[in-house]
């Protein structure tokens, strides 16, 4: 894992070495291993390397081939090195000598901009041609790592992050508004734009490129809802997911250090954790396992159909495996708008979970401690692998399989109420105003003020309801017919790469097999009665799984509700919040995008109990804090003296 | 032995020493040399805040009044410039009403107090006359007052703030009266104080450089492009004379003590400092300790008898370390508490090693209540104003000041009425002058503050990165020459500015980063990060 950045002079002149070297310096904290520049005519190119893998010792970076052709920055893992290897005619003696870096250059060097059809991992890299002065630069399908890009007056920049580019006059620091708001919306960031003005970011699974000053985008893939699979039986489905997700876990289990796990009461991580133990059990290697718990002793109430410690069922996981360190992580020593800050600018935008920082900052900093390189987890595991199927009442009743709806229907009974598998059925067909009318009635209806404290006065002035038109996306509840488009959206819209790159800051990466494209290729074009059979959510998984995980997993009636405690943790700096709604109502610009007033009044109506009610929740724990995560950015941009 | 007896002493040993006898002195006193010591006694006493609520048309009256403060008290501390001011002020033509307050003022403020000239009524009829004219039709509503009231009035005020003469507002405020009676004789006619009166009643609008608050605060703006100040009158550099005004009754509160750890980190600092003084030896030397190794030479016959070696000071270049605090709004609170202690320990270990030092802070004077801001939208906004706030520099402790006498300033850092904002760019560029001036060769400038310069008034009207692109355009240069600036950024990354930079995540790592940094930039190895 690296953090990379550039600067190109479009006049012809050499970049200034002051700025690159601010720009190596601002980095230096994500990549603290070796920090290397390489300046030739217009172009300074620099490198700052945290060494993961065991190839990572092999890397040199900028690398410029032998012939002088291209020198290129690389930032992140490759997971088919072997078989791009194959394909690039390189022996396994040879291959074990090379570093990722080296292979991408090779594939550059073969196949010019084709080459990131031929990569798979987590990466985002920038291949430098200096003889036809032109620069590629290209992020993963899924969006894994970040990169970013500025073009001004006489010169191209690009970062990891935002703040590389800061560090070179001309560069605004000024936030983006309408992606803010675009961005609290949950809408999906498209474009390339980020949350600051004229910064844009290359898109996940796009190729760009800079010839004198045209731009260049290409799209070199794109996760594509409609592809089908179709095998000849279940079993046969079963083998290959089978094969699919060991190969996935397997990929992300390359590492020159100890390695670790995100461990809840859910299936997601269950899987994940499982998997990497009996694998890296083979080789006798051990595994941390880490599970967030409320503090000793809470006996607080968590909302309707979840549980409030994660404990018991990730001890269960941990148990049927004689390599798994099980950690429980409590409580963050750290007060809370210090973890708001300190991640903010870390990833140089705001937490969109603000609470759940809390403890995922507690676990990164334990496992800082312990050593660990590589922190498993499985976080868009929901949209992939344990996919409950559910929506596929929606498609057989849109489809007008009646006989079909009805016998899953009839099994889901005796799991989920049957209110809900009515509305999940036939509330996505009802016409929009029909629809929209249930919601209001059976109160599921998302408000966006109840998830983020926008400024109501402010949000009018955005156009959030044209842009989300625009994109077919949704301000309130989503309505999806298709669950594999809503899939696909969703993992689409997620922000991994900034929480990726923030955990170099300790040394860390992060790595999601259920977030591997193969994996995400197979979950989304698989039939969806692979995932519902006979009222039984998750049934491919569950097949899987059904040896592995342990019943409090496999037959839990609720759900994991994490950091259960999180408001008595807020209560306890209740003063430190006060003091920060006070400072944001001093600044202009937090004043006039915030509903400060109304997180004021939050805080002074801090409630003594109910905190497992909906209303109250939204309130706090998503809209309190999410405003609060906003305010800190809006600070960290625009700085004031108040 | 009383003021007046020293004064008069320090003068006549002075004119012994330097000018062989007040006859000759007084003769050789080119006139110029008076007009350059009114211009500098006015950047050194005169501060523009004092009059800022000044109404404009009172404005004239008021600065022949404050230039003959400043030139009274530049007069009693220092005996050369009493003679070159004198020698001015007896050549100095004219006889409307302004001069005649310069004059009379410099009588009244003299010491002893002398009677001051008549008014022009008195001394010229046909001036008075005129003056007389000029009211009745531009103030028919209000008679000037005869010139022996403007007189009387004058000799009351002046004698009611000669014993608080270094308080330039206490003696604004005292002038109300006084300036009001001479406003009803309507606007003032040229008069023909020095220049740094005239640089003041000037424009508010016209660019950089104006002479008005202070030589050195006005040099500091440097020539960077598109920088501009729109501007200097209520600029501030206050001095320890200020400071010891703005003091409360009974001083500041003390300086809490700072915890073991920082004292002990100070402590291996100094024994760092002191130790790489110590370590080199000097060999074939004829006294000292036997050098092992030479011994075979003195055994052989007629030998060298120089078999010995002797400790000594390494030849180590002589530092001198600027410390440049923000003491803005957003330092307030702990951030600003931890970097006090920091500073006192950093401070008095450099001294104790020899290190001469210099505390400087910087913010700015004026808050939402902003008088440029408001000159500015009173001129109709013209675009691209520049900066549009008062600096204010402050020297807590000088090179040759000795720490003990200037840590009791220091606590003016934690007050809140210390700074608002803060203009990053004009404080290094000052500070960097004043250090370049020192002789040491190495020259260290250690900015502590909380990230990037910040001024709302100026943003506002000029864009984001205004005052950012000025500040990076004087630190490139700052970096391009001897001096080598580090900045510690207290929470926030100042690394995009600063080629070498340090984070504090925790403030109460400040000591740590503070004592590792200064050991890096004077030399002498840091802590292993």
């Amino acid at each position: 894992m690296s953090a990379i950045a550039g600067l190109i002079r479009l006049d012809g002149t050499a970049p200034d070495r002051a700025t690159l070297q601010r720009m190596q310096a601002v980095l230096a904290p994500y990549g603290v291993d070796a920090q290397r520049q390489w300046r030739e005519g217009p172009a300074g190119l620099l490198h700052c390397l945290l060494r993961i893998t065991p190839e990572d010792s092999l890397d040199q970076q900028p690398r410029l081939d032998p012939e002088r052709r291209c020198v290129v920055l690389f930032d992140g893992r490759l997971d088919n090195r072997r078989e791009l290897a194959a394909e690039l005619g390189l022996g396994s003696a040879e291959l074990a000598l090379l570093a990722d870096v080296d292979l991408v250059q090779r594939a550059c060097l073969r196949w010019a901009d084709a080459a990131p059809e031929h990569l798979l991992g987590s990466f985002a890299y920038a291949c430098w041609w200096p003889a036809q002065r032109r620069l590629e630069l290209v992020r993963d399908a899924m969006g894994g790592r970040p990169l970013v890009w500025f073009q001004g007056h006489g010169f191209f920049a690009f970062a990891s992050l935002p703040k590389g580019l800061f560090c070179i006059p001309g560069v605004p620091r000024e936030i983006c508004q309408a992606s803010l708001a675009e961005r609290l919306a949950l809408l999906p960031m498209s474009g390339g734009q980020t949350l600051f003005k004229d910064i844009r970011s290359v898109e996940r699974g796009q190729l760009l490129s800079l010839q004198g000053e045209r731009l260049e985008r290409r799209q070199y893939y794109r996760l594509d809802p409609r592809r089908e699979l179709r095998l000849g039986s279940d079993d046969e489905y079963l083998e290959a997911f089978s094969e699919i997700l060991e190969r996935s876990v397997a990929s992300c289990l390359r590492a020159a250090g100890p390695l670790a796990t995100q461990l809840s009461s859910g299936f997601d991580s269950g899987t994940v954790t499982a998997l990497a133990a009996r694998q890296l059990a083979r080789s006798g290697q051990r595994l941390t396992a880490f599970t967030a718990v409320p503090r000793e002793g809470f006996d607080g109430p968590a909302p309707k159909g979840q549980h409030a410690d994660e404990g018991p069922g990730a001890r269960a996981v941990a148990a049927r495996f004689a390599n798994i360190e099980h950690v429980l992580i409590r409580a963050n020593q750290r007060a809370p708008l210090d973890v708001l800050r300190a991640r903010t600018e870390a990833m140089d935008c705001m937490p969109m979970y603000a609470v759940n920082c809390l403890w995922l900052d507690a676990i990164e900093a334990d496992a800082q401690r312990r050593g660990v390189r590589v922190l498993l987890n499985a976080n868009v595991g929901n949209m992939t692998i344990s996919h409950t199927g559910l929506t596929y009442l929606a498609e057989l009743f849109g489809k007008g399989r009646w006989r079909d709806w009805w016998r899953e229907l009839t099994a889901c009974r005796r799991r989920h109420p049957l209110a809900r598998l009515l509305r999940l059925s036939v509330e996505p067909h009802l016409p929009l105003p029909l629809w929209r009318l249930q919601a209001r009635l059976s109160d599921t209806q998302l408000h966006l003020e109840k998830r983020s404290a926008l400024h109501s006065r402010w949000r009018q002035g955005t156009h959030l309801e044209a842009r989300a038109k625009a994109l077919d996306w949704f301000l309130e509840r989503p309505r999806w017919k298709d669950s594999r488009q809503m899939r696909a959206a969703v993992l689409s819209r997620g922000n991994a790469a900034e929480t990726a790159i923030a955990a170099n800051l300790r040394g860390l990466e992060l790595r999601d097999p259920t977030a591997d494209r193969r994996l995400v290729e197979f979950c989304l074009s698989i039939p969806e009665d692979q995932y519902l059979r006979d009222g039984q959510t998750r049934w491919l998984l569950r097949r899987l799984v059904g040896d592995l995980l342990p019943p409090e997993v496999l037959n839990a009636q609720s759900r994991g509700y994490q950091a259960a405690d999180w408001y008595e943790t807020l209560g306890a700096a209740l003063p430190d919040l006060h003091e920060e709604v006070q400072r944001l109502m001093s600044h202009a610009g937090a004043a006039e995008m915030l509903d400060l007033q109304g997180m004021r009044a939050s805080l002074e109506n801090w409630p003594a109990a109910g905190w497992e009610r909906k209303a109250v929740t939204e309130e706090y724990r998503a809209r309190l804090m999410r405003g609060l995560a906003v305010g800190g950015f809006i600070r960290y941009v625009e700085p004031d003296n108040r | 032995m009383s003021e007046p007896a020293r004064r008069a002493n320090a003068l006549a040993a002075w004119q012994r020493a330097y000018a062989g006898g007040a006859g000759p002195l007084a003769a050789s006193a080119a006139p110029e040399r008076g007009t350059a010591d009114a211009e500098a006694a006015w950047a050194h006493w005169h501060r523009a805040a004092a009059a800022a609520n000044l109404d404009a048309s009172l404005r004239p009256w008021y600065d022949a009044l404050e230039q003959a403060r400043v030139e009274s008290l530049a007069a009693a501390d220092l005996p050369g410039m009493r003679i070159n001011l004198a020698r001015r002020l007896e050549r100095l033509a004219g006889a409307d009403l302004a001069t005649w307050l310069y004059r009379a003022a410099r009588a009244r403020l003299a010491d002893p107090p002398g009677t001051p000239p008549p008014p022009p009524s008195a001394a010229n009829g046909q001036g008075a006359s005129a003056l007389r004219k000029l009211a009745f039709w531009r103030r028919p509503g209000s008679a000037p007052p005869p010139a022996e009231v403007l007189q009387r009035l004058l000799v009351e005020t002046l004698d009611a703030v000669r014993d608080c003469l270094a308080d330039g507002r206490r003696y604004a405020e005292a002038l109300q009266p006084l300036l009001a009676a001479c406003a009803c004789y309507g606007s003032a006619p040229a008069v023909a104080l020095p220049q740094a009166v005239a640089g003041l009643a000037a424009d508010a609008a016209l660019p950089l450089p104006s002479a008005s608050a202070g030589a050195e605060l006005a040099k500091a703006v440097p020539a960077a492009e598109g920088y501009r100040v729109y501007s200097t009158a209520w600029d501030e550099l206050l001095g320890p004379r200020e400071l010891a005004a703005r003091m409360p009754t009974g001083g500041w509160p003390a300086l809490p003590p700072a915890d073991v750890a920082s004292r002990r980190l100070a402590l291996r600092l100094q024994r760092r400092l002191q130790a790489a003084r110590l370590r080199r030896w000097s060999f074939g030397e004829e006294q000292g300790l036997l050098d092992n190794r030479r011994l075979a030479s003195a055994i052989k016959q007629g030998g060298d008898t120089r078999i010995f070696r002797r400790e000594g000071e390494a030849p180590q270049a002589e530092a001198c370390v600027t410390l440049l605090v923000d003491q803005s709004g957003s330092m307030r609170g702990q951030p600003a508490l931890l970097a006090v202690q920091a500073i006192d320990l950093a401070v008095a270990a450099l001294e104790r090693c020899g290190v001469r030092c210099e505390v400087l802070g910087f913010a700015t004077a004026e808050g939402p209540e902003n008088p440029l801001r408001r000159a500015w939208e009173a001129a109709g906004r013209p675009p691209a104003p520049g900066r549009l706030n008062a600096v204010r520099h402050v020297v807590y402790k000088t090179r040759g000041q000795p720490w003990r006498q200037a840590r009791r300033y220091l606590p003016w850092l934690l007050d809140a009425t210390a700074g608002v904002e803060n203009i990053d760019g004009e404080a290094l560029a000052w500070a960097a002058r004043r250090l370049a001036r020192q002789p040491e060769s190495r020259k260290v400038l250690l900015v502590i503050g909380d990230g990037a310069p910040c001024d709302a008034a100026t943003r506002e009207a000029n864009g984001a990165s205004f005052l950012d692109d000025h500040l990076r355009a004087v630190i490139a240069a700052i970096e391009a020459g001897p001096i080598h600036l580090a900045a510690l950024g207290v929470g926030q990354n100042v690394g995009r500015f600063y080629a070498h930079s340090m984070t504090l995540r925790a403030p109460e790592r400040i000591a740590v980063q503070l004592f590792e940094q200064l050991a890096e930039l004077l030399d002498v190895g840091g802590e292993r990060r």
